[in-house]
């Protein structure tokens, strides 16, 4: 066999050995790894529940009432009369010049009388219209304030009800939340070891600063139960049974980013 | 929170996950670890070839064999002969070819006797050291490249951090992990290439020095033949 043949041999086998041996390690590295995997996945930790917390409702806010505004009522249309005309008075024969005269006179005084009470007959109407128009404008008045007053009692029932039902809320809210913490109590209580020591059923108060997924950032001590191991046990508890089942977003910022718990060994 | 939790860890989910440059240098990795391997395979049948050629020629030459008859055969057998049956043979042709010269000076006969074989060592010895450079060049870098994979995906797992307002360690531990398998294949690659290069840089040494002292010996007896 020539040299050539035998090394081009030896750099096929060379080749498929290579490649045999990466195929080797990657099925050694694949299922090495994920029997890994399932290994984990068997440790799995349950949270038993009697009535499972309800998804928060969505509080939808009611849309803001509309309160169309009432065209306000067409103003009475006040038509001023035009006075009346005065009656011309009726000429006099003049028969002689003293009576001519007084005649003139009486004429005259008539004259300014007529006008005098033309005058006052054309006062009169304008007064008149002048009343009626103040009337109009009164009533319009009313109508408004009455309409507003019903407008603004309207958006204070809506306003009363609203309240009503964003208290109803919380307090379903609140509800939810007790849940949860009733659920993080039973789970600290299971991992309490109560000292022997102990004598009495004091409280022990925790503040605890939780992170989203439950996991326990921060205990402090509040208010001692008087007993330092207890207060220890308790921490170390809270410690332990970490993570907690908490809810998500704005519920878990608003009641659990930071609470107050308290613990008696007797409940 | 529970799909990072329920990250899927198996190496392959890690490997088609990484992003694209640190795939890229996952793929470089595998491509000179399958070629560091090649190299491994090849040079374990060379060398071993070459050790079992030197000693079956060292076996036959010092049996006492007529000088002549080894030339012979090697000249025949040029094709699947081993290299101290190169070295040996390129020395007997420059001797015979010199003595025939009429008046010649003994010293510069075996100089240029030395010299071919010393021509032919020099080659056989390259042949030899071959691809040696590239699995030395792939136990050094690739712990490098490894690592500037792993750095690279680091930096991009804590980019996406910066988006999360908490930061747990179930935002960071996929990424990381799918980070580090660069640095675990460089790590693949370079180790097996660190220990075959030195192995095979001691076994080239070895039969160097068997060469050598070949060289030498050979030379002592042809010099021997002229007086």
């Amino acid at each position: 066999m020539t040299a050539a043949a035998i090394s081009s041999r030896e750099q096929a086998l060379a080749g498929g050995l290579a490649f045999a041996m990466h195929v080797l390690f990657l099925i050694l590295l694949v299922f090495g790894v994920s029997w890994q995997h399932q290994q984990i996945d068997t440790a799995v930790v349950v949270d038993l529940w009697r009535d499972l917390p309800t998804a928060p409702p969505v509080a939808e806010a009611p849309p803001p009432p509309q309160v169309k505004p009432e065209p306000p009522p067409p103003m009475p249309k006040v038509e001023a009369k035009p006075p009346p005309k005065p009656e011309p008075a009726p000429a006099a024969k003049p028969d002689i010049a003293l009576k001519e005269k007084q005649e003139k006179d009486r004429k005259l005084k008539e004259q300014q009388a007529a006008e005098e009470k033309k005058k006052l007959a054309a006062e009169k109407v304008r007064e008149e219209a002048l009343q009626k128009k103040k009337l109009a404008e009164a009533e319009a008045l009313k109508k408004k304030q009455a309409a507003e007053a019903a407008a603004k009692s309207a958006a204070a029932e809506e306003q009363k009800a609203r309240d009503a039902l964003a208290a109803q809320q919380a307090a379903a809210a609140k509800r939810e939340m007790d849940k949860y913490m009733d659920g993080i109590r039973t789970k600290v209580k299971r991992f309490v070891l109560v000292p022997p020591s102990l004598q009495g059923n004091p409280e022990a108060e925790f503040v605890v600063t939780l992170l989203p997924g439950g996991e326990v950032l921060d205990v402090r001590l509040a208010k001692t139960s008087g007993n330092a191991a207890y207060d220890a046990a308790i921490e170390s508890a809270i410690r332990k049974a970490q993570p907690f089942t908490v809810p998500a977003g704005n519920e878990f910022q608003q009641y659990f980013r930071r609470f107050t718990m308290a613990f008696r060994p007797v409940q | 929170m529970n799909a990072t939790l329920a990250h899927d860890m198996s190496v392959l989910s890690l490997i088609t996950g990484a992003s694209l440059p640190v795939q890229l240098v996952m793929i470089i990795l595998l491509l000179s670890s399958l070629f560091s391997w090649y190299y491994i395979f090849l040079k374990i049948f060379t060398l071993r070839r070459a050790e079992r050629q030197t000693a079956e020629f060292e076996r036959q030459f010092w049996s006492g064999a007529d000088l002549k008859d080894l030339f012979q055969r090697a000249v025949n057998a040029r094709d699947s002969a081993g290299s101290l049956e190169r070295i040996f043979e390129s020395g007997f042709r420059e001797f015979t070819k010199h003595r025939r010269e009429p008046g010649v000076d003994v010293a510069a006969l075996m100089d240029s006797t030395r010299r071919a074989m010393r021509a032919t060592y020099q080659r056989e010895m390259d042949k030899l050291e071959s691809s040696l450079s590239f699995l030395a060049s792939v136990g050094s870098v690739s712990p490098y490249v490894g690592l500037l994979g792993t750095v690279w995906g680091i930096m991009n797992s804590f980019r996406g951090l910066a988006n999360v307002g908490q930061a747990t360690l179930s935002h960071v531990a996929p990424g990381i992990a799918e980070a580090l398998i660069a640095t675990a294949i460089g790590l693949f690659a370079a180790i097996p290439a660190v220990v075959a290069y030195n192995r095979f840089a001691g076994d080239v040494n070895r039969l160097a020095i068997r060469f050598d002292s070949f060289t030498e010996e050979f030379s002592n007896i042809l010099q021997r033949q002229v007086h």
